[in-house]
């Protein structure tokens, strides 16, 4: 046992020291201070939200009845996703592209005692942020079921399967794919792999779309316990899950045993088949994932890389750092995992877009506030994917140059210029990304091609901010020896991006309902007056200048932090 | 990879948890099946009931539904010939659910009327379900509550019907099935009736049924009724 717990005692250890360290005002303490504070605030916005929004769905609990098992669902049914899918990057990476496995094999541990301790590691990486995320939302629960106080301290234990379970399922997809799969072809394998699961989601969402669709006479709130019960799926650990705190906070514990029994002996099985799995497979697929024969890119003799050939940029110097960008986005499998699991959200979240705004009312019905609403609900949502993008592929990117960051430094370029670069490379792609969500999403909703117009501009505003800031934070919270890349993605550092970009669309966000709310009724449909504008002038100015600034405050904090670094290594 | 005893261990385990998993998971099923039928089949529309004991008709209702926005509401009337303490009764009565657009039971009432008597029996709120029996006349108020855990639900069948449901594990819901088991009960019989039915119960010529029986083996079997009522 204590071996395994050697596994996690390193993340432990830096932990102790990042708290023990002198606290400086001025330096990283300060800016982990704002931080630390800001994420106190949203974990209570997120309690007041969720109360609000339970609060007002049983606000005449005579009239209707929302039992908390349908939203608990589908809330938890998301996270479940979420935790797979990262966690099937984080396992591939821990069991066979870490740097530390060669030392690791050739120290006396036993090979069990390798595996439940990276699973521990794969586990806690995985669900240390749902769970922070989890906390208030439970708490908003327990207060608007009228919980008693040994529900906040009983509910927590149920919630221990449902965090391991995702953890243990990506450990064993990993070792049975990279048992299958050959590590030359995993990127090819990885891809098909993802088109079958999106070719389901797809499937899913039909269903979902011909349900809601096919009710038009429906009331909302019918509409509204529809879509929350998607979420219901008797067989995921998400809904056992649900069922059982709805128990408690209903204090009716008539299924409590069962579902919990059930929640555990699941885990059980899951854990023994992963580490069955283990034992009879680990050893072939750790060679099968180190397989490197000639790979189908060099098969046709091109390569990613040689994209920066093609592109109009005069400077060779600005072509070689693109050049080493593509180079190292396409060296890491689990970039392209990555990319993949980020395209089928937008796809997804696109193909179910006309479902759910049709769905949720008819406009001529409820007007133009409606519109309004839906307009800003989709601005957020294409927003946070935004986000969630960066989060994955531009915030570590600086941290992925690895150990060979010295040598970028040889080179005649500071690092301001490569973090630039960097800032331009992704800008481009997150543009795209961003583009799309925020056009289909108005497009969707009917409005004119003058407000298309303005939210495009808004929407490159905003991917310029969070690519910035991703680019400044990335460097701000570097990390060069990092065993494995998914290492970087469930660091403190990407919680604090994660909370910075947040901050900044929420401060984007405010001219802009401004503006939505304070132009004429026909600026919607195309037909802006002049006062209107000149409201659209000063908004797009203003939201330019909010991301701007936030993306120099980012950088300025990250050139700090690699300068301190810099004056540390000489 | 030669088979170990280690394999061997995590095999036997893997199997015995999947086992056991899938037993848990077929047992959460049933549970979550055992759902009480509180009314197996209601047709939507207009409806027609007569009421018989031992195939003699004592009583005929009518009920109607209407769907309006997801909710829905069944309205039903009807008379029946009763015979309490020796003397019959012409009882009418007047009965109304209502559901939400969630199909839950928000409300219902049923009020049974004769010359003496007037007794109003009605449900109140979704989760729980307050149940109160009240004595209109001669005015008594209140002679029996009681509370069911809820929420009541309907569900539509494919053959434009619904049921009515409500979980299993509640003590008046219990109570109601242990009652309608009885042979007594057995021999009581509410049956639909079509309007070109030559054996439809002709309203004009109702025969009495003696609640004496049925209302003391009411009191025994669930101690519902109040003893002053039990004759």
């Amino acid at each position: 046992m204590s071996y395994i717990g050697k596994f996690i005692y390193p993340t432990f250890c830096t932990l102790r020291n990042r708290c023990r360290s002198q606290f400086n005002l001025k330096g990283d303490g300060g800016r982990d201070l704002i931080f630390t504070l800001f994420f106190i605030v949203l974990e209570l916005i997120t309690f007041w939200g969720t109360k609000w929004i339970l609060n007002s769905i049983n606000k005449d609990p005579n009239l209707i009845f929302l039992s908390p098992a349908p939203p608990l669902s589908l809330f938890l049914l998301c996270l479940l996703v979420m935790m797979i899918l990262a966690g099937l990057v984080t396992a591939y990476d821990s069991y066979f592209q870490s740097h530390d496995l060669e030392l690791i094999f050739a120290a006396p541990i036993q090979g069990l005692q390798f595996f439940l301790g990276r699973l521990l590691l794969v586990i806690l990486s995985v669900s240390w942020m749902p769970a922070l995320l989890l906390l208030p939302v439970l708490a908003a629960f327990g207060v608007a079921y009228q919980a008693g106080w040994s529900f906040y301290l009983i509910a927590p234990i149920y919630f221990i399967p449902f965090f391991v379970i995702p953890g243990i399922i990506s450990s064993i997809i990993a070792i049975l794919f990279a048992r299958f799969v050959p590590g030359d072809r995993s990127r090819l394998f990885f891809g098909i792999l993802l088109i079958v699961f999106v070719a389901m989601l797809f499937y899913l969402a039909t269903i979902a779309r011909d349900l809601v669709l096919g009710r038009e006479g429906e009331s909302q709130i019918v509409l509204l316990v529809k879509i929350l019960s998607r979420g219901e799926l008797p067989w995921l650990p998400s809904y056992w899950t649900a069922i059982s705190i709805e128990q408690l906070l209903l204090n009716s514990h008539k299924d409590l045993k069962a579902f919990s029994s059930l929640s555990l002996v699941s885990s059980l099985f899951l854990f023994s088949s992963a580490c069955f799995f283990y034992d009879r497979f680990y050893a072939a697929a750790f060679n099968n994932s180190r397989s490197r024969k000639v790979t189908l890119q060099k098969r046709l003799g091109i390569s990613i890389s040689q994209l920066s050939d093609w592109l109009p940029i005069a400077s060779s110097y600005l072509k070689a750092l693109i050049r080493k960008e593509l180079l190292i986005f396409s060296r890491e499998v689990t970039q392209t995992i990555q990319l993949t699991i980020l395209s089928c959200l937008v796809i997804l979240y696109i193909y179910n877009l006309p479902a759910f705004l049709s769905a949720a009312g008819d406009s001529s019905v409820v007007g133009i506030w409606y519109q309004r609403f839906t307009f800003m609900g989709n601005f957020s949502v294409g927003a946070f994917i935004t986000i969630a993008a960066c989060t994955r592929l531009v915030f570590p990117s600086l941290s992925l140059e690895g150990r060979s960051l010295w040598v970028l430094q040889t080179a005649p370029i500071d690092l301001s210029t490569v973090m630039r670069v960097k800032l331009w490379y992704w800008f481009a792609p997150v543009a795209i990304l961003s583009l799309s969500l925020f056009c289909a999403g108005a497009w969707v909703v009917g409005v004119g091609f003058t407000v298309i117009l303005c939210y495009a501009f808004t929407s490159l505003c905003i991917a310029y901010g969070v690519v910035g800031a991703a680019c400044g934070l990335g460097a701000a919270y570097a990390r060069f020896d990092w065993e494995h890349p998914s290492q970087l993605c469930a660091g403190f550092g990407s919680l604090m991006y994660m909370l910075y970009s947040c901050f900044l669309v929420t401060t984007t966000m405010i001219p802009t309902w401004y503006m939505l709310f304070n132009t004429s009724p026909g600026f919607l449909r195309g037909e802006p007056t002049w006062q209107d504008f000149v409201t659209i002038a000063a908004n797009a100015l203003i939201v330019f200048l909010i991301n701007a600034l936030g993306v120099k405050i980012a950088m300025h904090w990250g050139e700090k932090s690699l300068d301190r670094m810099k004056n540390l290594a000489s | 990879m030669p088979w170990t005893l280690q394999s061997y261990l995590l095999l036997a385990l893997m199997i015995s948890s999947g086992v056991t998993s899938i037993l848990t998971y077929m047992h959460i099923d049933e549970i979550r099946a055992d759902k009480a039928q509180i009314v197996s089949q209601f047709p939507l529309g207009e409806s027609s009931y007569g009421l018989r004991y031992k195939q003699v008709c004592f009583g005929a209702v009518r009920f109607a539904t209407k769907v309006e926005g997801g909710s829905l509401t069944i309205n039903g009337s009807g008379s029946l010939k009763v015979k309490y303490q020796g003397v019959e009764h012409d009882v009418t009565l007047e009965s109304q659910a209502s559901f939400n657009a969630l199909r839950q039971l928000g409300g219902s009432y049923l009020k049974i009327e004769s010359s003496q008597i007037s007794l109003l029996v009605a449900t109140l709120n979704i989760r729980p379900i307050e149940l109160v029996v009240r004595l209109t006349n001669p005015a008594q108020g209140t002679i029996f509550s009681s509370q069911i855990a809820g929420p009541i639900e309907f569900k539509y069948l494919d053959n434009n019907a619904i049921a009515i449901i409500g979980l299993a594990d509640t003590d008046a819901l219990s109570n109601l099935s242990l009652l309608s088991g009885q042979p007594l009960f057995k021999d009581l019989l509410i049956s639909q009736e079509l309007d070109n039915d030559n054996q439809r119960c002709d309203r004009a010529q109702l025969s009495s049924l003696d609640l004496a029986p049925i209302l003391k083996l009411a009191q025994v079997l669930t101690h519902l009724l109040p003893q002053e009522l039990v004759p």
